[in-house]
């Protein structure tokens, strides 16, 4: 720490260089940390993945049924067990999709992600016609709490014949990360009454929340060979699965961002590699007076490495910093929240990966000039 | 034409010399590439989705849809509808007088990637008698065609290519039981390459399902699409409006090419800032290193002019260099790969023109690195430079 200010110095020797060096690491890392931060979002989503949870599917198009609910719900390993069924419309205007999601009461234990409170799920058990929404949902559609919500179904029509269902909003929650197209969550028995009577009692999904995690794959079995001659065979997908499915099913995150990220290190490399051995070159002599003071090899070597180091792991941090700030505006990107996407998480896990990169392409590319210095010959160094 | 001359002199002995700073150099090279290669990458897959997209949706067909829906597969369109739909003007007439109108049903069905992985959602589609007439860019490549009202798929080219068991003779579970795959068919790149395709009667009837969900027709002239519109407009009853195809698919693909073009060029954006850094400090030092030279040129009687525009000349030709590895690198990489995006298989596309945009990308990122260095090689104080050899 104490030869600091020699660093320090030998950086400000060309100052238009360090800067722009500076620069260029901050551009690399701003991507490296939306790349990697993008990356950490969708890791999350698995990791976060309840080992417990297996949602049950129909096979084909079409529906389960309560029945299928009620059977499932007797066997030994179900902790818990609620009905989902959704129908895509639209509020006012057919660009303004809905899809509303009716829940039964086993959701409130079966789907804990929910971001309901017990409060607001009594309240929208008591109120059947009401809805919570997002406040993405809210502000995509211009709708506060108490506001009518008339949605029109392009599928399934009402008993009475109509397809307008006149729901109003009960109150607006936080959107949560894993749903960035919004939430409209509605009541499921309401539903189930006011719908065609060949359609009462179909279910879109179940949920189901077992006692053992370990017993996913043979519960899944179980059901699938359970109603695989039945008039609606069902599709078990456990919620680790689901979650890979949300990080991969449109695209390749991983590919992508990891891509992008290697492609900016190495942009950076070669810049970085030619300040620092430009840099050394221009000052050998400098080294081998500071090698007659009694510097040692190795005290040279760490000399010349954190002259590389402090653009990298500047440009890092401040790099990260900005990252940071672009996620949270690309966060309310209509774009993003049209193919759901989730914006970069820029945890300090993910700042950590950055500094390990930023160390990691300083020594490579000081390594070499580093070497160099450490095997100068002091007396032909000094006699230039 | 002097001064031409001139720069054309200087820029010859700069690029002679270039060897002896082939390091510095290579870190425009090296950025540009990167920079270029990740832009033209990315801009591959919205350039294939659009391409993909634009081949299905011919100007010269319509699609009818319920009024409720916005894409295929959404909503109803009873058959009682159907027969009121076909019997319309503007639709085109077979060589036996029939329209040539399909009414269509969309279902999914599982794929296993042969690569392993997850289970994807693709389409298979169910046509009438009409399906192939409207499409008559739709080929058996292998095998033969479905037969009206049996249970038979066949199945797209790309599907075959990216899912296990989609061959020829392979057996798809289905509600009803197992349909054998009995060809396979090319249409040219567009988005049926990726779907499987049936009777839609006879996948109705297995889903037990009674409602189509869109109509797909071949226009007779310029004005069926106008005329089409207005009988519809006429008989609101049937709650179903239309659109002309290749507008229907050009609406639903708008969110997705956003997406793509807006994180190639954020991307893109930010690594072309990189490498902007890059090509400014390399050319800063090759003017330092090279200041007596450059003030033994002007004490020569070489304009200020013609040493910056060599200065930049230097960069526009190093980074062009850099941008065509990169393409090069991302056309090697990418193009011609298949891509699975939700329910689409596409092709990864490195069109001439995303060629063109790479490098009119360097382009314009070496004249702003090469600027600010060319002034400062152009308003070198001769005298002192001189003074100190």
């Amino acid at each position: 720490m104490k030869y600091f200010p020699l660093v320090w110095t030998a950086l400000w020797r060309k100052p238009a260089r360090t800067i722009l060096t500076f620069l260029a690491a901050v551009a690399a890392f701003t991507l490296f940390g939306l790349a990697i931060g993008v990356n950490a979002t969708y890791a999350g989503f698995v990791a976060r993945a309840r080992a417990d949870q297996v949602y049950v599917n129909p096979r084909f198009e079409g529906a389960l049924t309560l029945a299928q609910r009620n059977r499932i719900a007797g066997m030994a390993d179900v902790r818990a067990i609620g009905v989902e069924d959704f129908f895509v419309g639209y509020y006012r205007d057919p660009k303004n999709m809905v899809v509303p999601g009716f829940m039964d009461h086993g959701m409130r234990e079966a789907a804990p992600e929910i971001p309901l409170t017990a409060a607001q799920w009594d309240q929208l058990e008591a109120d059947p016609s009401g809805v919570f929404i997002d406040n993405r949902t809210a502000a995509r559609l211009g709708l506060k709490r108490g506001d009518a919500m008339p949605v029109m179904s392009s599928g399934p029509s009402r008993r009475d014949g109509s397809k307008l269902w006149p729901f109003h909003v009960l109150g607006v929650v936080e959107n949560p990360p894993w749903a960035r197209g919004g939430l409209v969550m509605a009541n499921y028995d309401y539903y189930d009454r006011t719908r065609l009577l060949e359609q009462q009692g179909q279910v879109g999904q179940l949920f189901v929340l077992l006692k053992d995690p370990d017993h996913v794959s043979s519960f899944a079995s179980a059901v699938e060979q359970m109603f695989a001659n039945s008039a609606n065979p069902t599709w078990v997908v456990p919620d680790k699965m689901q979650a890979q499915v949300a990080g991969s099913y449109k695209f390749n995150i991983p590919l992508l961002t990891q891509g992008v990220s290697a492609a900016g290190l190495f942009m950076i490399l070669f810049l970085i590699a030619n300040a620092i051995a430009q840099s050394v070159r221009e000052r050998v002599a400098e080294f081998a007076v500071l090698k007659t003071l009694g510097f040692s090899d190795a005290g040279v070597m760490a000399l010349v490495f954190a002259e590389a180091a402090i653009p990298c792991l500047l440009g890092a941090l401040v790099g990260f910093a900005i990252a940071g700030v672009l996620a949270s505006k690309i966060a309310g990107l209509s774009a993003l929240q049209k193919m759901n996407v989730a914006p970069p998480t820029l945890s300090l896990g993910v700042l950590a990966i950055a500094f390990a990169f930023a160390a990691l392409v300083a020594f490579a590319s000081a390594a070499m000039p580093a070497w160099r210095m450490r095997r100068l010959d002091i007396a032909s160094a000094l006699r230039r | 034409m002097a001064s031409l001359h001139q720069v054309l002199a200087v820029t010859a002995l700069n690029l002679r010399n270039l060897p002896s700073r082939r390091w510095a150099s290579l870190v425009i090279v090296a950025g540009m590439a990167a920079a270029i290669g990740v832009l033209v990458s990315i801009l591959s897959l919205a350039e294939g989705y659009v391409q993909m997209e634009r081949r299905t949706g011919d100007p010269g067909r319509a699609i009818i849809l319920p009024e409720t829906a916005d894409s295929e597969g959404l909503g109803a369109i009873s058959r009682g509808a159907i027969g009121d739909i076909v019997g319309m003007p503007g639709i085109a007439k077979d060589a036996d007088g029939s329209a040539l109108a399909d009414a269509e049903y969309i279902n999914t069905f599982h794929a296993d990637p042969k690569s392993g992985g997850i289970v994807r959602l693709l389409i298979l589609r169910g046509v009438g008698r009409k399906g192939i007439a409207i499409r008559p860019e739709l080929k058996i490549v292998a095998g033969r065609m479905f037969r009206p009202g049996a249970r038979e798929l066949i199945i797209g080219i790309a599907s075959q290519q990216q899912f296990r068991g989609l061959e020829i003779g392979d057996k798809v579970i289905m509600e009803d039981g197992e349909w054998p795959i009995v060809g396979s068919f090319a249409t040219g790149g567009d988005m049926l390459e990726g779907e499987m395709i049936g009777d839609a009667d006879t996948l109705m009837s297995a889903a037990r399902k009674n409602a189509f969900h869109s109509v797909t027709v071949r226009l007779a002239g310029p004005d069926s699409l106008q005329q089409l519109q207005r009988t519809l407009a006429a008989n609101s009853r049937l709650g179903v409006r239309v659109e002309r195809q290749s507008d229907y698919y050009e609406r639903t693909s708008q969110d997705t090419t956003i997406f793509f073009r807006g994180i190639a060029f954020a991307v893109g954006g930010i690594m072309a800032c990189g490498a902007l850094f890059g090509a400014l400090n390399t050319m800063y030092s090759a003017v330092d290193a090279r200041t007596r030279e450059i003030a033994t040129l002007r004490a020569m009687g070489f304009g200020g002019t013609s040493v910056a525009v060599s200065v930049i000349a230097e960069t526009v030709l190093l980074a062009l260099a850099g941008a065509l590895t990169g393409i090069a690198i991302a056309w090697a990489l990418f193009h011609g790969q298949r891509y699975a995006f939700a329910q689409t298989l596409f092709q990864l596309t490195v069109s001439p023109g995303l060629v063109g945009m790479g490098l009119a990308w360097a382009l314009a990122v070496a004249l702003l690195g090469g600027l600010l260095p060319a002034v400062r090689a152009a308003r070198l104080p001769v005298v002192d430079v001189l003074r100190a050899v």
